[in-house]
């Protein structure tokens, strides 16, 4: 007998017993004080209250041109000779790459080889990147959420390996909650083999509960804003 | 960083949670430490729900989804494992601890691995997987910064969310001086030595070449695994090297994806009192890539393959017996955070992988009563687990059927067994009962000042090291009540 | 209205004006208070200490004593009254001749502040009591019977009483039956951090529903000479008239009403 069908056998047989799923009824206390709502706020705003509330910058762009700039300020203040970027068609912000070269910033699309030493040289190299460029699928205002998917031309370490993710979101992909954004997109989990939830910068309590933010992904998140 | 791995889990213990707890007690500063994270995370997750209009729908659902699937684990598994492969990821069963190690190790030597980057498990920790990589000429790295130090110093995590909350800030400098030759300014303040860790895992991560992670939930309907960070390390773990293990217990499924963002609302709430984890992470397979290779219509980046070893090691016992409630739990950390008990101990005093309220009933569930039969015991039976628990699961009535298997065992000790029988059998006997409390109060009166008592004899000793014991009154209640009434014309 | 009394082993033997200032508030109503014969102990040790078949004898015994009549219980303990109202029906659930009448019995018992705000409606007992005091919610009473608004509601009424908060109010003391003994160290670091909180608050007095509780508290707070006054909430509420001094609970005092 494989171990697949021992222990599925195994589980079959528990589950005949008596108990189920072994829970008693819950033993209920009430709730001592009654939450209170928070107050509703357009859904940009409460985005940006949420992320930045969480050390993230959201910075308003009323059109691609303010946006690309947005991006563009971001590498200068980093003197970042690169970026580790999506497709500029999957960050959605046209002329993106374009106004990077005018500006001597280079736009690496993240294609990881296969074979060594390649592959560990295009990680080596990759690692020195300063800052990340990637778009969002859908966002999330009560918790200050961005969702980004894996796929092609958008690679999962443009929001992970650089210190610095600068990511462009369109309003009409933002919603009011978690749920309301997997009801819009119930599909969402399938279109990549990654789907990252970010919330915020990088942290950790570890060391005697002090707050630190950037410990292995990105210390500062940018959220670009767009109509 | 490199250095001579060293079994944590085989560094000998202490028999009894007893005496490990005096241990802990008697550590200079340990309880305050343990204070200092515990009422910051309590007091979070209680104003996290404050915030919260929809939380206690949310935990009844919640429970009622993992009420479902373990109920129902078969059916479940089955799916996942269907649908994961479909997704091209490979699922390998482990019946037992030394089966999981086996397929994890199997794996590493397939391919060669040298290097191991770990995120965080405490399925990895329960199965003592470690030291088999180890053993096999695997170097291993925990990267969960909490673990790292954990992992430097030879020490087990205390906590399930944060592993070193026994740790002073100057505790985990000493850790990095010695461990990592690190230089003062590095280690001045905790942002300083965070940003050591930094640099010293980032170089790890590099070049690794298997990430072994644990598993928040897996997801039935899509074949995901979820993993849950605030680092970032559970990320770069399954997503930089060319091979990712993931280790995921048996119960650890919920079954859509809507489910799922059920769980990782109430999981980040009951545990930190965030809205939600920095990261959460679902994974579908490896890599995918074009069958023509294109560059544009392939993922440019991820793992080459994904395996996920399902570990049993204990959990199917447990399912359709009144143990099984415990399959529930998601491993959020508030019942530890709450207890009063693990507030003034600590993680280490509970022996095993898993501590505090949960530990003290999974623990003697998975592994047995041998060992660990004091567990349930440690215990006022206070009810403040089972009130902060996101899933409602009901940690007294566990313990309380954990000791009475203990009573039938003999675990208790001669007095208490002798003593409760005999007050039971009293207790049937109105008037011997009596004649029995008139007797204990002549005896706590011998040696008592001002109606107190400052020892007692025997195993009673323990009441009297910290408190004193009152004199027995002169005429019970219901003597008093019946003169009383006696009095009455 | 007539009820039964279960004064609850501590009280009996220990305790005994507890029982008697529970009767007064209650007789104060016009309630008449009834104490059935034999009672002795309800089985709380021993199912704790996983002696079930102990447990189920000794309820049963309750269980005999208090359904010979069927007028209300009421027990000055939130531990005992959960032990009867949740613990004892599921004890007796396999035995024909105790399984329902263990039912009705849950369905009929009250813990004494329960019992005064939720079915005598009697949040104001007309109590005064000058001093400042702290209120200590017992663990058994406050989670597993919601026991909680009834004697904050009960001390709000009591005359010239000065309620204060208590931090972490809601920690359990460490008491948990045989856990004192058998887990004493423990029992008492969760002790001495209740204590802390006590004498932080300065109030003179520390009110709860539960003797047990209050025993280990009053235990601690004798052991380090502390004038802090231990008093259960019908001591508090039996007092008509300024009191004060009144002096620390006295376990073999000879004092009756």
């Amino acid at each position: 007998m494989s171990a697949r069908d021992q222990i599925l056998a195994r589980v079959a047989t528990s589950l005949r017993r008596g108990w189920g799923a072994g829970g008693g009824h819950a033993h209920r206390t009430p709730p001592r004080a009654t939450p209170e709502k928070p107050a509703a706020l357009p859904l940009r705003d409460r985005f940006t209250s949420e992320l930045e509330a969480l050390g993230g910058r959201v910075h308003a762009a009323r059109s691609d041109a303010e946006a690309i700039q947005a991006v563009t300020g971001i590498c200068a203040e980093r003197r970042a000779p690169c970026v580790l970027a999506w497709y500029e068609e999957h960050v959605g912000l046209p002329g993106l790459r374009h106004a990077l070269f005018d500006r001597k910033i280079g736009y690496d699309t993240g294609w990881l080889p296969d074979g060594e030493p390649a592959r560990s040289e295009r990680l080596q190299s990759l690692g020195r990147i300063a800052v990340g460029v990637t778009g969002v699928a859908a966002a999330i205002a009560d918790s200050g959420t961005i969702a980004v998917v894996s796929g092609p031309g958008r690679p999962r370490l443009a929001s992970l390996l650089p210190p610095v993710h600068v990511a462009v979101l369109r309003e009409d992909r933002l919603y009011a909650s978690l749920p309301a954004l997997l009801a819009a997109h119930p599909g969402l989990a399938e279109q990549g083999s990654n789907l990252v939830l970010i919330t915020g910068p990088s942290r950790t309590a570890d060391i005697e509960m002090t707050l630190t933010r950037g410990v292995h992904g990105p210390g500062e998140v940018h959220v670009v804003l767009l109509p | 960083m490199s250095g001579p791995h060293e079994d944590r889990m085989s560094v000998p213990q202490p028999l009894s949670f007893h005496r490990r707890a005096a241990d802990a007690l008697s550590t200079p500063d340990l309880p305050q430490k343990i204070e200092r994270a515990t009422a910051r995370l309590v007091a979070a997750r209680h104003a996290s729900f404050a915030a919260f209009p929809e939380g206690e729908a949310l935990r009844d659902e919640a429970r009622a989804i993992r009420a479902r699937v373990v109920g129902h684990l078969d059916q479940h598994l089955i799916r996942f494992e269907a649908e994961l492969q479909k997704r091209g990821g490979h699922l390998h069963w482990a019946a037992t601890d030394d089966d999981a190690r086996r397929i994890v190790v199997g794996i590493a030597r397939a391919h060669e691995v040298r290097n191991v980057v770990k995120g965080k498990s405490m399925v990895s920790e329960e199965i003592e997987l470690n030291g088999a990589l180890e053993a096999a000429g695997v170097h291993v790295v925990e990267t969960d910064l909490g673990e790292y130090v954990a992992q430097l110093a030879g020490e087990p995590p205390s906590h399930i969310v944060g592993p070193i909350i026994h740790k002073s800030r100057e505790d985990v400098a000493a850790v990095f001086r010695e461990k990592l030759d690190a230089a003062e300014e590095d280690v001045s303040d905790a942002a300083r030595m965070t940003a050591l860790a930094r640099r010293t895992l980032r170089a790890e991560f590099l070049r690794a070449d298997m990430g072994i992670s644990g598993t928040n939930f897996g997801v039935a309907e899509n074949g995901s695994i979820c993993l849950v960070t605030n680092e970032g390390n559970g990320r770069l773990t399954t997503s930089l090297p060319r091979v990712h293990v993931a280790l995921l217990g048996l119960e650890r499924i919920v079954p859509t994806v809507a489910d799922l963002a059920i769980m990782l609302r109430l999981l980040a709430r009951s545990a930190t009192g965030q809205k939600l984890t920095v990261y959460s992470n679902l994974l579908s397979g490896p890599r995918r890539r074009h069958p023509s290779g294109s560059e544009a219509a392939s993922e440019p980046d991820g793992p080459d393959e994904v395996h996920v070893v399902l570990v049993d090691n204990g959990r199917s016992e447990l399912l359709g017996t009144e143990l099984a409630e415990i399959l529930y739990c998601i491993r959020c950390g508030a019942c530890l955070n709450t207890c009063p008990v693990f507030q003034n101990v600590g993680g280490h005093a509970y022996g095993s992988v898993y501590s505090g309220p949960v530990g003290a009933v999974l623990t003697p569930a998975l592994r047995g009563l041998d060992g660990f039969a004091d567990l349930p015991h440690a215990s006022s039976l206070c009810g403040a687990c089972r009130e902060i628990c996101p899933v409602r699961i009901d940690i007294p009535r566990m313990l309380l059927a954990l000791r009475a298997k203990g009573a039938r065992r003999s675990d208790t000790p001669a007095w208490v067994r002798q003593g409760l029988r005999m007050y039971a059998w009293l207790a049937r006997r109105p008037r011997l009962f009596a004649v029995a409390a008139r007797a204990a109060r002549v005896a706590t009166r011998m040696g008592a000042r001002d109606g107190w008592r400052r020892s007692l004899p025997g195993p009673l000793a323990g009441w009297t090291d910290h408190r004193d014991f009152p004199v027995f009154a002169p005429r019970s209640f219901q003597r008093l009540w019946r003169e009383r009434e006696r009095r009455k014309p | 209205m007539r009820i039964q009394l279960l004064a609850t082993c501590l009280v009996d033997h220990l305790f005994p004006r507890v029982g008697l200032a529970a009767a007064s508030v209650l007789e104060r109503f016009g309630v008449e208070v009834t104490v059935p014969a034999g009672q002795t102990c309800c089985g709380q040790p021993a199912l704790n200490a996983g002696f079930t078949d102990e447990a189920r004898s000794m309820a049963r015994h309750t269980v005999d004593v208090l359904t010979a009549d069927d007028a209300p219980v009421v027990v000055p303990s939130g531990s005992c009254a959960d032990m009867i109202v949740h613990h004892t029906p599921g004890l007796l659930a396999g035995d024909p001749s105790y399984a329902s009448r263990a039912r009705a019995l849950a369905a009929r018992t009250h813990e004494f502040a329960q019992f005064l705000v939720d079915v005598l409606k009697r949040p104001d007992c007309g109590a005064c009591l000058a001093g400042s005091a702290v209120y200590h919610p017992s663990c058994h009473g406050l989670r597993a019977l919601g026991v909680d608004r009834q004697p904050r509601e009960l001390l709000a009424h009591v005359g010239e009483l000065d309620l204060r908060p208590l931090r972490d109010a809601e920690t359990c003391c460490g008491f948990g039956g045989l856990f004192a003994v058998k887990m004493s160290g423990v029992s008492g670091a969760m002790l001495e951090r209740k204590i802390a909180c006590i004498e932080e608050s300065g109030a003179g007095t520390v009110v709860a529903t539960d003797m047990s509780c209050l025993m280990h508290i009053a235990g601690g707070l004798h052991r380090r000479g502390s004038r802090v006054e231990v008093r259960h909430l019908a001591e508090v509420l039996a007092v008509m008239e300024d009191e004060r001094g009144s002096g620390r609970l006295k376990a073999a005092s000879t004092k009756t009403e």
